[in-house]
């Protein structure tokens, strides 16, 4: 059981400047897991991979609660790469496995593609870092509240969707998380405002590790029309599509995915 | 060059503006806008003050050499306003850098100006600050007609036009972008949004309803002074920016608003404060106490 237990650590990067604060649980290979913009959240997809791996899950600079002026100290893109490289250095980790979903989809591409062996295998869920004239991304941190649940789920009605989507009863509880929601879109915010692309096709070809790609085929953010372009852009890498399912696959279809996810990890 | 022009009567004020600006476009990151106004305003003041060309090595922009011609003719640079809505840390600002405090009354005073104005008052005895009616500046629509019933028929269609059209059509969620305001200030607002005053209704706001929240103070000359005089004494604010113009209210209302407003209210406005403090934050030409320097002021307040 202990294992199960969320265990914070905190790891000095950027000559001291900024803590990560890494989240870790489970027991088994490493394996790295890169949050989307709102930021860190434990859901039955990591808890489930957590049985099996040790699953670390460093927190954006900026996006831990109480330490929220980290994102100050990070001025660009290059630097957050960087920093998250001086993470998991710092944390011993050899080769983990990783997955990134979304806004940590590109950070995870981003990293393989400036150390080409810093995994030993990569998932992208629904990564942004392209752009298609033909399928604008859709700007999720300018996007009414209201239409965010439409924007990350084919079927926003469906009970993952809701368990997600779930504000906290008390007032103050849940003042204090949907500020610290904001404030995370906001902090990622920062390094793809105001066209989620900053050159990550130009690098794409230095990425070594073995990358699947999972796509949500009525992804409402980030078209699946981006999975085959971004697959034909990193070599030897295969493309899955999530039937009936939005720009959150792990949660919109869990079972789908987990069926993904597992052989290709355990390769 | 405008202060060249005129002879030494530039104010200057510094908004950071709306997020539809700098943020949707011009394409500036939201959490960059306040770094990148706090950089840019020190740019600005530096070149007022130095004497010499300098480079400028900043963190949003970079200048080998910086050297402003003409220079401006007040001795001290004109004197420096910030706009704020509410937020303690740009009161804070103000209050430790002796700039002027200038907030809009576009939410209805009726509803914010208690909560504001306590605010900065009660920051200002934090600090030890003394408090100057002249640091603080409101801007208020105001409409003027020779009677309160007159008023409401040839100026409520265009009050109704403005603040439905403008203000009232930027959604909520474009007024506060992810990123554009501190997490601290966000809790602050989610917690409790009454510094927005009449800002979510005002897409459909009535006439009657923008009047009663003090969005707009409109009425005979007699019903407008009263109300002016007793906000600004209430609150103590010494500077008033009288919005006359707004709309779609047309050249001949605009000019009759001003005429009305300028002849039978401003006097009553003109002596509130006339005696009693030194203006610093106003032009030495237009009766100003010499725009104190920071420093200057510093001094000031540590004879106290």
């Amino acid at each position: 059981m202990s294992s199960m237990i969320v265990e914070n650590l905190k790891v000095p990067a950027w000559g001291g400047l900024v803590t990560i604060n890494v989240q870790v649980k489970g027991q088994g290979p490493d394996l790295i897991y890169f949050h989307p913009a709102a930021g860190m959240a434990w859901d039955p997809f990591l808890d489930e991979l957590a049985r099996s791996y040790r699953v670390h899950a460093p927190e954006f600079p900026g996006t831990t609660p109480g330490n929220p002026y980290d994102i100050h100290k990070v001025d660009c893109l290059p630097d957050a790469v960087l920093i998250y490289e001086e993470a998991i250095r710092a944390l011993g980790l050899k080769q983990p496995l990783a997955i990134g979903q979304s806004f940590g989809g590109m950070i995870a591409l981003e990293l393989a593609s400036s150390y080409p062996d810093i995994f030993s295998r990569l998932i992208v869920l629904d990564p942004i870092g392209l752009w298609k004239p033909s399928h604008p991304v859709t700007n999720w941190i300018e996007a009414a509240p209201a239409d965010l649940p439409k924007i990350l789920f084919k079927d926003p009605a469906s009970s993952a969707a809701q368990a997600m989507l779930a504000v906290p009863d008390d007032p103050e509880t849940a003042v204090l998380a949907t500020a610290q929601l904001i404030w995370n879109l906001g902090a990622t915010g920062k390094f793809v405002w105001p066209i989620p692309e900053k050159g990550l096709s130009k690098r794409l070809h230095r990425v070594k590790a073995p990358v699947l790609i999972v796509w949500g085929e009525d992804d409402a953010l980030i078209s699946s029309a981006y999975a085959a372009d971004l697959g034909r852009q990193i070599a030897g890498s295969r493309v899955e599509i999530v039937k009936d399912c939005g720009h959150i696959p792990q949660v919109e279809k869990h079972d789908d995915t987990m069926a993904i996810v597992r052989p290709f990890l355990a390769a | 060059m405008i202060d060249c022009i005129s002879n030494g009567r530039l104010v200057s004020g510094f908004p950071v503006g709306l997020p539809c600006d700098a943020n949707v476009n011009n394409g500036v990151p939201p959490s960059e806008t306040r770094a990148r106004f706090d950089e840019n305003l020190e740019l600005v003041l530096r070149a007022w003050s130095e004497r010499k060309p300098f480079p400028f090595n900043g963190k949003f922009s970079q200048y080998g050499s910086v050297n402003i011609w003409p220079r401006p003719i007040q001795a001290s640079g004109p004197a420096v306003w910030i706009t704020g809505i509410g937020n303690p840390k740009t009161m804070e600002f103000c209050l430790s850098r002796s700039f002027g405090f200038n907030y809009f009354g576009w939410f209805g005073w009726k509803l914010t100006g208690r909560r504001i104005f306590d605010r900065f008052g009660s920051i200002a005895e934090q600090m030890g600050k003394k408090r100057n009616p002249f640091q603080i500046g409101f801007m208020q629509t105001i409409a003027v007609a020779e009677t309160d019933e007159e008023a409401e028929r040839i100026y409520g269609p265009h009050i109704e036009y403005f603040f439905r059209k403008a203000l009232g059509s930027i959604p909520p969620h474009r007024l506060m972008l992810p990123g554009g305001i501190d997490i601290r200030g966000l809790e602050f607002v989610l917690r409790d949004p009454a510094d927005f005053g009449m800002a979510a209704k005002m897409r459909t706001a009535t006439f009657r309803e923008l009047v009663d929240a003090g969005c707009v103070i409109c009425g005979s000359p007699e019903t407008v002074r009263d109300q002016l005089v007793a906000m600004c004494k209430d609150f103590g604010i010494g500077n008033l920016h009288a919005m006359l113009q707004f709309g779609s209210l047309p050249k001949e209302l605009t000019q009759r608003n001003i005429d009305l407003f300028s002849t039978r209210v401003l006097p009553h406005l003109r002596p509130i404060w006339e005696g009693e403090y030194d203006h610093h934050w106003w032009p030495e030409r237009l009766g100003g106490k010499p725009a104190a320097s920071e420093e200057k002021v510093r001094e000031e307040e540590a004879a106290l």
